[in-house]
């Protein structure tokens, strides 16, 4: 550290000490660093509370830690299982308020307020894993936190499923689901006993026996073993059984909060001197999560019918985004196979060298969201093909560059009265465009980009053309306009009637 | 003295506007004056005068105990320890034994060992330790009741019981959140470094301080001083009217350690007045410090009161700001505003 | 975060006076302090009379300020005090204006520092303090105005 940051975080740690100080705390400890740093005090609105109030290494970029000591062992909601309270949420953007020793003090206040009002109109974090003793530790010198994904919380619901153990990575996944409840194994004999293992670390089972039981509301952050025990029912002695004979047992539930949804997930396992031990890991869900990160838009495109013809890079990126976007009746049209060399611009994965694009493009978006599967095609063949395309579908984006197919939907679109979107970059990525072809409304249509010459030199072999040397980024901009405008059109919303051209890289005269 | 009523006052008042506390500055000041090397040199010291002694058998016959007393024993020493008292307790001397007799025999008993390094005075017995920079006070000391009696400067005895005000010290320490024993040692450099080497010295501004810290308000009550700052502006608060009391013999000054008796301060009146004004200023000076919204301006009024240590460091550092403003205009010309 | 312009409570009064006793013109002067983590701390406002002020102009001499400006610095042993911006009043409520902001912005460019403005308009309950921050690349951000020791905004 140089003395200037020295001096800033010591002038930040003196005034706070200050403002504490007339808030009536003491400073019981201090010294060089943020975290040598310690206040007592009482805090409350009605009856006072003692409060303490320490700094973190990283202070002042993070806030100071309050534990209230007489709420230390009662774990509430934004509350680190450790005591300390959650009193600023680190993701929204915003300042330091925790600067002002005043506000520090008033937060804390606040949060006693909302304690005692039992956390009313509060945002549904669904974070409980937080407070549960979160499964995470140290293997080969990297931070190792399982966690379980599962498709959808209906895949596993209502009963017994097999999973994974945890992978190198600590990743879980479901094997076998809606199974009949297993047999309890013949416990292990002691003369075979190869001594006690630590959690996690079990002789490799293919799988592990796991329950998916629904918790329903919760209104306490902690939940006790004896509850999972009381949920599970009947199943209970069987889960017992398992445990005693040495078999650890995922419960994986599911609980809501204000209407709200989470999951949760527990390793247990039976200890001969710990008895039960649990371990807490998150579950995530990826169907829905992958929906609900789709953009405001999602709903709007369901049952829309686009056709990206070219996958090569813009009609790659432009596909994909689609496709992330909710899209869900997308063809992309293209003959071409994919060559390392395209793949600096190209969306798709490496593992599909070879493949056509359009596989590529398909197999690439499958990895992610394998529910609606891209539809592939052979580049577009003639007028009444180019027809047939234009009347059939919602929308159709050319992305080929090529002016054959450009002239081919152009025609196409003076029969059918339909209007195409053409998406391109101009001058090798000194400016992108997407054209309404025609525009809609009779409108002008922008203006022809201004670009300048720009010799091309590389060539490769087996190519005609010259390879452009058009920075990625200049096609992924290009490809988000493009997605953008597509998506703006295909939700029936205004756009500007020719489309839009925007200055990408631009080359002086 | 201030009533404790005022006193509650006048913190409550301060509590809300009081800013600079610069409680770590304040630490690093105690630090910069503790004894440190002093206190190994003591122990050596105390060690090699107690085996010299131990070799004497009336000496053991009379049951000699040696202890080590003074601003040491009570942790409210600062760098540099120049003297130390060790307080040699003879339970079994004899009643007639005469006081003086006893001194030629401490004095005449290190000399073999320490040669010219050895001067009796009145009540003690000087030993020098120049490779310490230190000199020690050996006191003989023999029973009576439950205190002890040394010897006084007409001959006679006198009572005494150094240990007493230790343990006096470590109450007031307890009841003051561990705050006495510090604050007392920052007064006791205030004094270095207001008045040097201008007697009454470091114990005569310790005994104020102990009464001081009588009538401020302690742990158990909501206007104890909350910050080391505030603690020693209040004791240089509730100290000025002690010593101006006793300036102009309006009050005695009392031995904590024995009842109803006065403590020897040795020094003139114009240096009573002269501590006396100076430690009115202080106080005044500190109070403003701590009000103060700048935290520079204060650290320059404590930096001031505390002076340097023995090493020549400024024993109060001035925090820095993150960065000064600029030193000139940014352009020539005159703008204009709407 | 928003950041703050900090006045000790001495130098907002003296703000407030001055504004006050120039009625009904304008007035301004010189900030001077240091920077702390949170913004600029003024430790001292300098007034720079300009006679020929209107109710609705103000110029700030730069020879005059010169000279104030270097009296403050020679008068201070921190090392401390140093130039942190502009200040000027506004007879009526209204804040900074585009001519405001244009000359800070000027000042910033020139000097290749960031300006502090503190504009005092006039309110219904007396003076408010509005402060801007100009920076050399031409932007611009509010900052917070925060007297000390009061608890209160200006």
């Amino acid at each position: 550290m140089n003395p200037t940051t020295e001096a800033y975080i010591e002038a930040a740690i003196r005034r706070l000490d200050e403002a504490l100080n007339r808030a009536n705390f003491r400073t019981v400890q201090c010294g060089d660093s943020p975290d040598a740093w310690e206040w007592t005090g009482t805090v409350g609105n009605r009856d006072r509370e003692p409060a303490i109030i320490s700094l973190g290494p990283n202070f002042p970029f993070e806030a100071p830690r309050v534990v209230l000591p007489q709420r230390a062992n009662q774990i509430d909601w934004h509350q680190m299982p450790n005591g300390v309270l959650c009193l600023w949420n680190s993701h929204s953007l915003g300042g330091q308020p925790w600067l002002d020793g005043d506000r520090l003090v008033a937060r804390i206040e606040e949060w006693i307020s909302h304690a005692e009002d039992g956390w009313v109109d509060d945002m549904p974090q669904l974070d409980l894993e937080a407070y549960n003793n979160l499964w995470i530790e140290l293997r080969d010198e990297r931070l190792f936190a399982p966690v379980l994904v599962i498709d959808k919380w209906e895949e596993i619901e209502g009963g017994w499923f097999r999973a994974t153990p945890p992978d190198e990575n600590g990743l879980l996944t479901v094997v076998k689901a809606h199974l009949p409840a297993p047999a309890i194994p013949a416990p292990i004999r002691s003369k075979k006993k190869k001594g006690a293992r630590a959690i996690g670390q079990h002789r490799l089972n293919k799988y592990v026996n796991a329950i998916a039981i629904d918790l329903g509301r919760i209104t306490r952050p902690f939940i006790f073993t004896e509850r999972l025990a009381e949920e599970a029912g009947a199943n209970g002695p069987l889960i017992a059984g398992l445990l005693e004979a040495g078999r650890p047992v995922l419960f994986v539930a599911r609980y809501t909060r204000d209407e709200s949804a989470g999951f949760i997930g527990f390793w247990l396992e039976f200890g001969k001197e710990s008895g039960i031990l649990r371990r807490c890991f998150p579950v995530a869900e990826r169907r829905n999560a992958q929906q609900r990160r789709a953009g405001w838009h999602a709903a709007a495109l369901t049952d829309r019918k686009v056709s990206v013809i070219g996958a090569g890079s813009i009609g790659s990126y432009l596909a994909d985004l689609l496709h992330r976007s909710g899209l869900k009746e997308l063809t992309v049209h293209d003959d071409d196979t994919l060559l390392p060399g395209n793949l600096t611009r190209h969306a798709a994965s490496p593992a599909f060298i070879g493949s056509f694009k359009t596989s590529a493009v398909r197999e690439t978006a499958n990895q992610r969201t394998p529910e609606y599967p891209i539809k592939t095609s052979s580049s577009v063949q003639g007028l009444s093909e180019a027809v047939e395309l234009l009347r059939d579908q919602d929308l159709v984006v050319d992305c080929t560059g090529d002016r054959l197919t450009w002239q081919l939907l152009l025609a196409a679109a003076e029969v059918t009265g339909r209007s195409f979107l053409h998406v391109a970059v101009v001058g090798h990525g000194q400016a992108g465009r997407v054209d309404i072809c025609p525009p809609m409304d009779d409108a002008d249509p922008i203006p022809e980009s201004i670009v300048q010459p720009f010799a091309a030199t590389e060539w490769e072999a087996g190519c005609g053309d010259p390879v452009s040397p058009t920075p990625p980024t200049a096609v992924i901009e290009t490809a988000a306009m493009g997605a953008r405008f597509a998506i703006r059109m295909l939700a029936g919303e205004a756009v500007p009637p020719a489309g839009e051209s925007r200055e990408l890289f631009p080359v002086s005269p | 003295m201030m009533e404790s009523t005022e006193l509650v006052r006048v913190f409550t008042v301060e509590r809300k506007n009081g800013m600079s506390i610069l409680t770590k500055q304040f630490q690093d000041a105690l630090s910069k004056i503790e004894p440190e090397k002093d206190a190994d040199h003591a122990a050596d010291a105390h060690a090699e005068v107690r085996d010299v002694l131990h070799d004497d058998a009336d000496l053991m016959e009379w049951g000699l105990h040696s202890v080590l007393i003074g601003s040491y024993r009570r942790e409210v020493s600062i760098r540099r320890v120049k003297d130390v008292d060790v307080f040699c307790e003879l339970p079994n001397l004899p009643a007639d034994h005469d006081p003086q007799d006893l001194l030629d025999k401490f004095a005449s008993l290190l000399a073999v060992e320490y040669g010219d390094r050895v001067a009796k005075n009145d009540r003690s017995v000087k030993v020098d330790f120049p490779d310490f920079d230190m000199h020690v006070d050996v006191v003989p000391a023999r029973c009576a009741d439950d205190d002890w009696e040394i010897p006084d400067r007409d001959g006679g005895w006198e009572k005494t019981h150094p240990v007493r005000f230790s343990e006096l010290s470590t109450a007031r320490n307890q009841a003051h959140n561990k705050k006495y024993v510090p604050v007392v040692k920052l007064l006791r450099q205030t004094r270095r470094a207001l008045r040097g080497d201008v007697k009454p010295g470091g114990f005569f501004v310790e005994v104020a301080a102990y009464h001081a810290f009588e009538g401020i308000p302690n742990a158990d009550s909501d206007a104890c001083p909350s910050s080391t700052a505030e603690y020693y502006t209040v004791a240089l608060e509730t100290m000025a009217p002690i010593l101006r009391d006793h300036a102009d013999n309006f009050a005695r000054l009392m031995n904590p350690a024995i009842p109803d008796q006065d403590l020897h301060v040795r020094a003139t009146q114009q240096e009573l007045d002269a501590i006396a004004d100076a430690w009115e200023q202080a106080a005044v000076d500190a109070r403003v410090a701590l009000k103060s919204t700048n935290d520079q301006d204060a650290a320059q009024t404590f930096k001031r009161l505390l002076g340097q240590n023995s090493d020549g460091d400024d024993v109060f550092e001035v925090p820095v700001a993150v960065s000064a403003g600029h030193r000139s205009l940014p352009s020539g010309e005159s703008p204009t505003f709407g | 975060m928003t950041r703050t312009l900090t006045l000790t409570a001495a130098v907002w009064r003296t703000l407030r006076d001055a504004a006050t006793r120039a009625l009904p013109r304008e007035i301004g002067g010189l900030l001077l302090g240091y920077f702390t983590e949170l913004g600029p701390h003024v430790v001292e406002a300098r007034v720079v009379p300009d006679p020929r002020a209107t109710r609705i102009r103000y110029q700030r001499d730069a020879a005059l300020a010169e000279r104030i400006l270097d009296s403050s610095i020679r008068a201070d042993s921190t090392g401390l005090v140093g130039y942190l911006g502009e200040w000027h009043t506004h007879p009526l409520p209204i804040g900074p204006s585009t001519t405001d902001i244009n000359a800070s912005g000027r000042l910033a460019k020139v000097g290749g520092h960031d300006i502090a403005l503190l504009v005092l308009a006039t309110g219904s309950r007396g003076w408010i303090g509005h402060a801007l921050n100009l920076d050399p690349a031409g932007n611009m951000e509010t900052l917070r105005v925060h007297v000390e020791g009061t608890g209160n905004d200006g």
